[in-house]
């Protein structure tokens, strides 16, 4: 043991991802009575997890059956535990004739042909020259969710810490956020940083008055508010954007679906169908069964802009989720 | 439930040692009717006979007085027997056996457990543990081994459970669970019995874990004491009571505490006649020092823990504010030292930061301190004044400062797997030298303000580890702890992650991931014997003698950290086979050698 956080960036191993014979494309054989294999994080609240009934559930798991269906093709979903990156969590996997570590999977069949919620980032795309990172249907963008008796209104759109400087401010452990509030700022912020082990139960404690706000990733933070079916109190929400001296930490990215390059007919099928999903107003509905106002992908990873929002307290799209939505692992107590 | 200790000096007589242990419990049977007591365990390296401790003997040593394997003789060396660890699971076999009333008790990967004749090799019975789908253990399937007391074999599981069987039957006497699996935790390390409480740690370090150490009654597995081993946190105390380790938030900001981290998951040496436990803890959590200013005591420290009530006597931190993954777990070693003109009660720590350090073990005082690798270059050095490392300022940067697409890139040495890791090393009492299986490695660092981690954008730094030398990752060292120099050093080209076992036969024996089981001279590094196990060596080997014969035995079977985590070692040790095996060697003709001399 020991090794315990980090990126650790060296890992050897193959593809998590199929990739095409050497002589038949694989969309061919899909629908050649064959079956699209969906590789889905199994630990992702809202997007993809086990849910009560210890089924896959999540944005990522309708939309990826809704892809199936539009391709007229059976959808086989493999869920799989995050690594320490999502790098690694498309290089670490073995390929289908090794097996000889605990920690990957083995696929007694094939491959996965297509992961979900892949980001589209040219410079993540640039380190994972194998994989073609497309059908862009979701942009994402950090956010704080707050409590307005407390911070009182707050701008659209935050680019300093001063909203927040004494302030208790809650964040899932380790995640963007964390790093955000505890590394940067010169640490003013970091003494009040209280960590969570989920942003659903971030926002339980923000709800119960235990911290001012909660940061996270915008679609996050609006599931994790809609699990609640009643709240009290008046809660706002911003976007972040230029709070580094760097530039180069994202705030805003758009979420896509991955595949091996060299599959032509395969991307092209997906990348169609998933416009159709967009077009027909499929997927802004999957999102918003699960409390997220939608916005579609922009084709860039900066500026956040203002924030879409629903009817629903802090702009969410609905109070509380269908019990089939909610993830068994992030489920608040006495709920559902 | 009130606990008497059992103090018997390790050169008391016999019959003090009978009438302490007879005063210990009235459960504690002292006559020779085959069950191990704590004063056997105390005493096991004055016996030859047996292997009754992970460590032979509380002192963590892994001496032995046996001689007749030796230089002379050591060339006769061959297999008695050897046992299949079996089926598909034979990877990473990183076990200690224990030997006792000529029954052999190793455990395996994969949480499980034999007890095998040790004179033919028969298996005579099997556990093994049903483990769930989503254990967390970090760096391997591995089991380092069990202990034995009154008629119980206990050891721990990957889910993060201890299990106590009947030594007789392999059936279950009792299981209690330490940890939630589903939190991050496991468990790997052998348990240690010190004053009739069975003693163990955890593992497990991100998403939140925290380290602790737990006593128990060994009969039922029911808890003593426990003692976490971040400040803030809350332990129990013997009889319910709580008591806080340490003081909050005096070297950790805010609520970092919380999920400190700190996990010590090796096992614990101890001192009888102090009545003191000494365990090494892990690393801080999260990785990133930037979070967490301040030294983050307890982490990555050596603590002394007074057996009675788990609290804290003295601690020894060797690395302050952990930003590289050191970790402090590594076994003390206890040994007395001629330190100016006077007889120390002492220990001995090759950390894996690189540095050797010799403390006194009544209080924790630093003696002495020196690099036991070539390449150090976090540190200077060890204030010998104040015992704390005087930094070069080679740390990663903050990532929240970084630059470009990738910050500014470091390289650190040791890298994290450390200039020693888990593997034991062993101090001869023939000798008065320290054998250390050191590793030559570093690691480059950097910042990677453009990453991404389940499915959003992550703040994160890569690292890589990598060889500094052509030839060589491995190296043998022999270490004087009076004067902390290298007398030798034996290379080799792969990392080592076998421990050692030193003989008053003038022998060294240790494994090596080529699958070699070693025999060297103690007092030259020159190889006298090795024999080829099929698969990469990363156990224990230990010796005992049994109807007049000495006999020696090693598990092989490739696996542990190294290939899961070796970055640019990879392609040193990707070539080698998969294999779990038990050997066990003794000399094939002893008069014929014997006639030799």
């Amino acid at each position: 043991m020991g090794v315990k956080s980090g990126i650790i960036a060296a890992l050897a191993g193959a593809a998590l991802l199929g990739s095409a014979t050497a002589s038949a494309e694989r969309m061919d054989e899909i629908r050649d009575g064959g079956s699209l294999k969906i590789a889905v994080y199994n630990d992702f609240t809202p997007y993809s997890c086990v849910g009560l009934e210890r089924d896959l559930t999540g944005v990522d798991v309708e939309l990826a059956n809704a892809l199936g269906e539009k391709l007229g093709v059976n959808v086989d979903l493999f869920g799989f535990s995050a690594g320490d990156s999502m790098g690694s969590d498309l290089q670490r996997r073995m390929d289908e004739q090794r097996d000889d570590s605990w920690s990957d999977d083995y696929f007694p069949d094939r491959a996965p042909d297509l992961m979900m919620h892949v980001p589209i980032d040219p410079v993540f795309a640039a380190r994972n020259p194998e994989y073609e990172i497309t059908a862009g249907y979701f942009h994402e963008s950090m956010a704080v969710l707050y409590d307005r008796e407390r911070l009182g209104e707050l701008p659209a759109v935050i680019n300093t810490p001063d909203p927040f400087i004494g302030e208790r401010l809650g964040v899932e452990m380790y995640t963007l956020s964390y790093v955000f509030l505890t590394n940067g700022f010169d640490g003013r912020l970091r003494e009040t940083t209280v960590n969570h082990t989920s942003v659903v139960e971030a926002v339980e404690s923000l709800l119960d008055g235990k911290v001012s706000a909660v940061m996270g990733p915008r679609g996050e933070l609006h599931s994790a508010l809609a699990t609640f079916p009643e709240i009290s109190g008046s809660y706002g929400m911003s976007g972040l954007d230029d709070l580094f001296r760097t530039d180069r930490v994202r705030s805003a990215w758009d979420v896509g679906v991955a595949m091996q390059i060299g599959n032509p007919g395969l991307q092209e099928a997906v990348e169609q169908a998933m416009a159709d999903l967009i077009e027909d107003g499929t997927v802004a509905e999957i999102f918003a069964q699960y409390g997220i106002a939608w916005t579609g992908a922009r084709g860039d990873v900066s500026g956040n802009g203002a924030m879409p929002a629903g009817d629903g307290p802090a702009g969410v799209a609905r109070q509380g989720l269908e019990r089939s939505r909610v993830c068994r692992a992030t489920v608040p107590a006495g709920l559902y | 439930m009130r606990f008497t200790r059992t103090r018997s000096m390790l050169t008391g007589g016999a019959s003090s040692a009978l009438v302490l242990a007879a005063l210990a419990s009235g459960n504690v049977v002292a006559s020779d009717n085959g069950v191990v007591t704590q004063q056997m365990i105390n005493e096991d390296a004055m016996h030859t006979d047996r292997v009754t401790s992970y460590g032979m003997g509380p002192y963590h040593q892994r001496y032995s007085t046996l001689d007749q394997v030796n230089r002379d003789t050591v060339g006769g060396l061959v297999p008695a027997w050897a046992f299949s660890f079996g089926g598909e699971q034979q990877r990473g076999q990183e076990t200690q056996a224990l030997i006792h009333d000529g029954v052999m008790f190793i455990t395996g990967s994969y949480s499980r457990m034999w007890a095998l004749d040790a004179k033919s090799g028969e298996m005579l019975w099997s556990y093994e543990h049903r483990l769930p789908d989503g254990i967390s253990p970090c760096c391997d399937v591995v089991n380092r081994g069990a202990a034995i007391y009154d008629d119980l074999v206990i050891f721990g599981t990957l889910d993060a459970m201890m299990v106590a069987v009947d030594r007789e039957t392999g059936r279950v006497r009792w299981r209690e669970r330490i940890a939630d699996y589903q939190a991050g935790y496991s468990y790997t390390a052998a348990p240690l019995i010190a004053n009739d409480l069975l003693i163990h740690g955890n593992s497990g370090g991100e998403f939140g874990a925290v380290g602790e150490v737990t006593a128990r009654d060994p009969r039922t597995g029911e808890k003593v004491w426990s003692r976490p081993v971040v400040e803030g946190h809350m332990g129990m105390l013997p009889g319910g009571e709580e008591s806080m380790t340490g003081e909050k938030n005096a070297t950790w900001e805010g609520e970092a505490y919380v999920q400190g981290g700190g996990a010590p998951w090796l096992g614990g040496s101890y001192d009888p006649e102090l009545n003191l436990i000494y365990i090494g803890t892990g690393n801080p959590a999260p990785w990133n020092a930037y979070s967490r200013p301040g030294d983050n005591l307890y982490t990555s420290t050596t603590l002394a823990l007074d057996a009675d009530n788990g609290e804290i006597v003295w601690h020894y931190q060797t690395t302050p504010n952990d930003h590289w993954d050191y970790d402090g777990v590594n076994e003390l070693v206890l040994f007395d030292l001629e330190h100016d003109g006077e007889t120390v009660k002492a220990a001995a720590k090759a950390d894996r930061n690189g540095f050797f350090y010799v403390l006194n073990r009544e209080n924790g005082e630093l003696l002495n301190a020196a690099k036991f690798v070539d390449n150090v270059n976090w540190a200077e050095g060890i204030d010998l004044e104040t015992g704390r490392p005087i930094e070069t300022g080679n740390r990663p940067g903050n990532p929240a400062d970084a630059d470009g697409e990738e910050g500014e890139s470091v390289v650190a040495q040791p890298a994290f797997l450390g200039g020693k890791n888990w593997n034991h090393m062993s101090y001869s009492q023939r000798t008065g030298l320290f054998y250390i299986p050191a590793n030559e490695w570093e690691m480059e660092i950097w910042n990677e303000p453009v990453t991404y981690r389940r499915g959003a954008a992550y703040l994160g730094a890569g690292f890589t580890i990598r060889p500094i030398y052509d030839d060589k990752v491995g190296v043998l060292r022999a270490m004087d702890p009076q004067t902390l120099e290298v007398k030798f050093e034996v290379p080799n080209p792969t990392p080592l992650w076998s421990s050692v076992l030193t003989t008053a036969g003038g022998l060294v024996f240790y494994g090596t991931p080529e699958g070699h089981l070693k025999a060297i001279c103690d007092e030259t590094g020159e190889e006298l014997w090795h024999f080829q196990t099929g698969s990469g060596v990363v156990g224990q080997p230990v010796t005992w003698e049994m109807d007049g014969e000495q006999y020696i035995t090693v598990a092989s079977g490739w696996g542990g950290a190294v290939p899961l985590w070796g970055g640019e070692i990879g392609p040193l040790v990707s070539h080698i086979t998969q294999g779990g095996m038990m050997w066990t060697f003794k000399l094939a003709d002893i008069h014929a050698a014997s006639a030799n001399r």
